[in-house]
């Protein structure tokens, strides 16, 4: 390299910068894209739970299970876009935290004890259950890397259940994984768009200072 | 004593006769509906109450229906549709509907208000039974005495193949349905108890079985989702009924465009879309075996 002619040399270096520089930018934009879509998601996913629980009070005051399951439901039953953020389950708990309802029902059947049994719900059982004491929705990551968004139900003050919706890690790794791919795509782009052009200027700004060289030989 | 209270006196005395003949007349003047209707007159708009537990998601069949009744019967249709039978038997004894499809349950319970217009014929009969369904995985289940802790759908309160059948069943051995299951619930409609079988939400309900026939054409894909246990006796088809006091000439206009569906094109067409075979004409006494249980369950 120390040999080389520096109307390789200055043209090389400039290629190497403009490379350390399109590394460096992309990798940060990517670090804050996946810390903003993360923020993004747990704010949608709590909008979305606070609607939801909104909606289904009125029918959990009259104990009418089918009426939440088709409100809970509704989401899942319209094909949604790749990548779209969706919960894949909801599990609406009644006032003894029981399920009431759920939109899995094998997993989650009616009227049982969702967290016996169940490493990742068991483990964020007090979470769960103090989520609604000061009127508040919780966020959460299972040691699965699932994120669950709770909810409590109330009306009139009165804590009627609460609302859980899980999240898999693969709404990140699916999303994230997109947008890698698209920012190293287009990093790609970019680079190879600015490498010639990089390598020319480089060879004009060595132009002089090769002639230079040789004058003073 | 001065002029005013002269005045007053007399103004008294004509005012509380006139308040006497007011009452008087308010009392003898005939009964009218909200809408200005008097027993036995002509409605401008002929109401006709359906539910969700029989006809649900079928608004454009509703559209065909009412065009081709308007034309048969020369009057204005409206179909009023309500969530349960509770809704539209309220809204026909207060005069607010002139007839209804409803079920043979609320019909024997209010039988002296309502009159009989005709019932469907339902694979040649005027009868129908309650299947007891439960999910196309479940082989277990042998009748509903092996379902006991599990979670059961019914139809509407009011429903005899969605909810007293079952619940006649289990009386017999002296059991309510409140204590037999985990947990019971309403999902308002028959398609939606089939829904809430499939998607194993319950674990087994009880649904009409022409409704679940009728879905098994329609919708095979979800029908295909669980598996009749038992079918029930036959009981009355549901029927379609009228207010006490309609019009005669209406009720006769209607109850003919009823019975005469299977001579028109647009008419067959129709019941082949509801999947009946006609419109007949049937007694009260039809409904006996629905009013004997009715008398036999006690409800809590």
């Amino acid at each position: 390299m120390r040999n080389l002619s520096l109307r390789y040399k200055v043209p090389l270096r400039v290629g190497i910068l403009i490379l350390i520089v399109a590394v460096v930018v992309t990798t940060s934009l990517i670090a804050r894209s996946y810390l903003i879509f993360k923020k993004d998601l747990v704010v949608s996913s709590e909008n979305i739970a606070l609607v939801t629980a909104r909606t289904v009070r009125a029918p959990m005051l009259r104990n009418d299970v089918w009426t939440v399951y088709e409100i809970i439901n509704a989401p899942f039953e319209v094909e949604s876009g790749a990548g779209a953020l969706q919960a894949d389950a909801v599990i609406v708990l009644d006032d003894m935290n029981h399920v009431f309802v759920s939109t899995r029902p094998t997993a989650y059947p009616i009227d049982i004890d969702p967290f016996e049994n169940n490493g990742d719900l068991g483990a964020l059982k007090d979470k769960i259950i103090g989520a609604g004491q000061h009127s508040g929705t919780v966020t959460a990551t299972a040691g699965s890397g699932d994120l669950y968004v709770m909810t409590p139900i109330i009306s009139d003050g009165v804590i009627l259940g609460r609302i859980l919706m899980r999240y898999p890690d693969t709404v990140y790794t699916t999303r994230f994984a997109s947008i890698t791919k698209q920012a190293v795509y287009t990093t790609m782009i970019i680079v190879a768009l600015l490498l010639p052009v990089g390598w020319y200027w480089g060879q004009r700004l060595a132009e002089p200072l090769v002639l230079s060289r040789r004058l003073f030989r | 004593m001065t002029m005013l209270t002269i005045l007053s006196k007399a103004f008294a005395g004509v005012g509380a006769q006139l308040t006497v003949v007011v009452i008087a007349a308010l009392l003898s003047a005939p009964q009218v509906s909200a809408q200005g209707r008097q027993n036995g007159e002509t409605p401008a708009v002929v109401r006709i109450g359906v539910t969700p537990v029989f006809l649900d998601h079928q608004t454009a069949f509703l559209n065909e229906w009412k065009a081709y009744l308007e034309k048969r019967i020369k009057h204005t249709v409206q179909f009023v549709q309500r969530s349960s039978y509770q809704e539209i038997t309220d809204l026909l004894l207060k005069n607010q509907l002139e007839f209804a499809w409803i079920c043979g349950y609320p019909f024997v319970q209010h039988k002296a208000s309502l009159t009989l217009v005709s019932v469907p014929l339902y694979k040649g009969a005027p009868l129908y039974q309650s299947y007891l369904i439960v999910p196309r995985g479940d082989e277990r289940t042998q009748s509903i005495f092996d379902l006991e802790g599990k979670v059961f759908a019914f139809s509407d309160p009011n429903s005899n193949s969605g909810h007293l059948v079952p619940r006649a069943l289990l009386w017999r051995l002296g059991i309510t349905p409140e204590s037999f299951f985990r947990k019971t619930f309403f999902t308002w409609a028959h398609r939606k108890v089939v829904e809430a079988v499939a998607a194993k939400v319950a674990d087994a309900g009880a649904v009409d079985g022409y409704v679940w026939d009728t879905l098994g054409l329609t919708q095979p894909e979800l029908v295909d989702k669980t598996r009749v246990v038992s079918k029930s006796r036959r009981y009355g088809f549901p029927p379609v009924v009228a207010r006490k006091g309609i019009d005669r000439t209406l009720f006769d206009s209607f109850q003919r465009a009823l019975l005469e569906m299977n001579k028109h094109p647009e008419g067959i067409e129709l019941l082949k879309q509801l999947n009946i075979d006609g419109f007949s004409i049937q007694s009260p006494s039809l409904f006996g075996d629905i009013e004997a249980l009715a008398l036999d369950v006690p409800f809590d």
